[in-house]
């Protein structure tokens, strides 16, 4: 006889008992002297950092978990991001290459019907065996799947804002320093990041407001486009031909390109992009971001609402433009 | 469970008072009086399974009338919380058109015309004229649910309760939107902008930056249905949070919504869900701090030209790196 799971529940009791269970587990965690691995997080970026780290950090600053025992494991060289959080972070591409990730991942996707950690898989059991050896076995591991055992009824609208804000801390993040990129940096810019997915999709008027975006933007300060040549992910990126674009991080290795990204937003003076993780970094470093999308049946209400409470914090805010709205807002900011 | 309530279902298990207790309930005159009595026991305070229950009583009563209103609040709550519910009640106690009474005021029976048989503007204060629309009816008053959307709105529960329970759809128009027609403006102060010096500030150059172009001040108007013309009329509405915020995804017209710096959980909520029905009605919707607006112009500066002019560059099949950098899309969630 086993205990029932959380998902076997009605949304209500999935909330009590998701908060019950993680609790649990906070007090467990507090209690025990090993170490804890946390992760690996394979998912996408807005989940890492709306979701996972402010959790992480839930647990060091409100739970009285030691942050040295929490070892951080994760991908693109996103150390910086779990600083104060986790005492050691263990890069994922430093232990597999780009492409069987890729492979790996995408077939888990395909496997469960969603891009969220749900359980832990022999994929991530193999790619913890690969970064950190087989001694994590004999540690505490804290998994990402229980963001859905918390989170989901905040998801499906049950629970209130509150339920997220009682399980999360969000802080500014200080901003990483990698001298020699930051040399190929202007003074000032705008950091740069359209690409097309469901909510932003590969049409005539996306590209044509993309264009017009990155061109404007190029009148007004230095563009830094943020735009690898790395294929991990679905995604494909809008190619801006504008003249004077600065382009330093082609070439970046899939173990750092994150790392790299990140230091390019926390030093602009504004992101501007497709509507997306990376949206959502630049106002943690207080950085304001301006993030596109044109099909609203494609992203999740929740997400924003929890983001523009989050960013109230760090001091920053995201603001998200309908498409079809940027010509109202441009007349009426005067900035024609 | 109250007393008269236990010795209610222990006759029913009895098997000659139960016999009669079950033809007895099955009477339509039975079932029409515990129909009023349910509906007149909801008051303020109540649950939504009370309101579930008493809407279920009406199934299969096909003679049974119910009068929904008058609605005596304000516009924006009428508009996105008060329509869409009374348009799911309809469907959800399977009302035939007759049934449904809709009772309302300031002319706005025409947003009802589609779902309830019967609509009546009436003088919210004058109770015999509301008495009068259905005789031996059931009547739903709207302040029944007032409290309830606030538990959302203050973050007591979370916005289930209410999405499950409202049906959104497009208000009626005459002529699809014209993107050469001009704007409109509602830029008043209220609760989620109010009358500070900044926010006054930033009015004024909103209105100064407006000065050249041709449009339309809503103000002017509080006919609510003159003000649902012009925004239908319109190209694209620039708001404070008033109900021409709430007008502009239900007519299908691309909305600006100007917040102030203050936050009140309250405007935050319905601002959320303002979200939410643009969102499912596939209307463009955006909520902008007003004190972005400085950034907005400085980030895209004065040498606009419509997009429509360039040439959009070749898309590249080179996706980006470091793992998926959405997340946000994912609908399994």
């Amino acid at each position: 006889v086993t205990a029932p799971q959380p998902g076997d529940l009605s949304l209500e009791a999935q909330a009590i008992a998701g908060r019950k269970l993680v609790r649990a587990l906070a007090d467990r965690l507090a209690a025990s002297d090993r170490e804890i691995v946390a992760g690996p997080w394979i998912a996408e970026v807005g989940f890492e950092v709306l979701y996972w780290i402010p959790f992480l950090r839930w647990l060091v600053e409100n739970r009285g978990v030691e942050p040295s025992r929490l070892t951080a494991v994760s991908r693109g060289g996103v150390s910086s991001w779990y600083e104060g959080v986790c005492g050691r972070y263990v890069e994922l591409f430093d232990a597999v290459e780009v492409e069987e990730f890729h492979a790996h991942t995408e077939d888990l996707w395909l496997d469960s019907g969603g891009r969220k950690q749900v359980g832990v898989t022999a994929w991530d059991e193999a790619l913890l065996d690969r970064a950190l050896g087989p001694s994590w076995r004999e540690w505490e591991l804290l998994h990402p799947s229980v963001l859905r055992d918390l989170f989901r009824p905040w998801w499906r609208g049950v629970v209130p804002i509150g339920h997220v804000q009682e399980h999360a801390v969000f802080r500014r993040w200080e901003p990483p320093r990698d001298e020699s990129l930051e040399a190929l940096l202007p003074d000032e810019y705008a950091a740069v990041r359209f690409y097309y997915r469901s909510s932003f999709p590969d049409t005539p008027e996306n590209r044509a407001l993309a264009a017009d975006v990155v061109r404007r933007l190029g009148q007004t300060m230095p563009v830094v486009l943020l735009n690898t040549q790395l294929e991990i992910d679905d995604h494909a990126d809008f190619a801006a031909a504008i003249a004077g674009a600065l382009r330093p991080l082609e070439g970046v290795s899939a173990a750092t390109n994150l790392r790299a990204q990140s230091v390019v937003i926390s030093g602009a003076r504004v992101f501007v992009g497709t509507y997306g993780g990376l949206s959502y970094v630049a106002p943690l470093y207080g950085r304001p971001s301006i993030a596109f999308w044109s099909d609203a049946r494609e992203w999740k209400p929740s997400h924003l609402e929890l983001a523009n409470h989050a960013f109230d914090q760090t001091g920053a805010a995201l603001t998200l433009l309908d498409s079809d709205t940027f010509s109202i807002l441009d007349a009426v900011a005067g900035a024609r | 469970m109250t007393r008269p309530a236990r010795v209610y279902g222990a006759a029913l298990h009895t098997p000659v008072l139960g016999r009669a207790l079950n033809w007895l309930r099955c009477q339509p005159s039975v079932r029409r009086a515990v129909c009023r009595w349910r509906f007149a026991r909801l008051a303020p305070g109540c649950s939504w399974q009370d309101l579930d229950s008493a809407l279920r009583s009406l199934r299969g009563l096909s003679d049974h009338r119910v009068v929904f209103g008058p609605w005596t609040g304000s516009l924006e709550l009428e508009l996105s919380c008060w329509l869409p519910f009374v348009r799911w009640a309809v469907r959800h106690a399977e009302l035939n058109r007759s049934q449904a009474v809709v009772a309302t005021r300031g002319g706005t029976s025409r947003w009802y015309t589609g779902f309830a048989g019967t609509v009546h503007d009436v003088e919210p204060r004058d109770q015999r004229a509301v008495d009068a629309l259905a005789p031996d009816s059931s009547r739903l008053d709207p302040r029944v649910l007032i409290p309830l959307w606030e538990r959302y709105a203050s973050g007591i529960d979370g916005i289930r309760e209410i999405l499950r329970r409202s049906t959104y759809e497009r208000l009626p128009r005459e002529a699809p939107p014209d993107p050469a027609a001009p704007l409109v403006t509602d830029l008043r102060f209220g609760e989620a902008f109010s009358e500070t010096a900044p926010n006054r500030a930033m009015l004024e150059r909103v209105r100064q930056a407006l000065a050249s172009q041709s449009t339309v001040d809503l103000t002017s108007t509080s006919d609510p249905i003159r003000r649902a013309e012009l925004v239908a009329a319109s190209a694209g509405i620039i708001a404070t949070w008033t109900d021409a915020a709430c007008l502009g995804p239900m007519l299908g017209v691309p909305t600006v919504v100007l917040r102030g710096a203050e936050r009140s959980s309250v405007s935050e909520g319905y601002l959320d869900l303002a979200r939410r029905i643009a969102r499912q009605l596939d209307s463009a919707f955006t909520v902008v701090d007003a004190e972005r607006l400085d950034l907005f112009a400085a980030t895209f500066g004065s040498a606009a030209k419509h997009a429509s002019a360039l040439v959009a560059p070749p898309l590249e099949p080179v996706p980006s790196a470091g793992g998926r950098e959405d997340g946000l899309a994912d609908r399994t969630e």
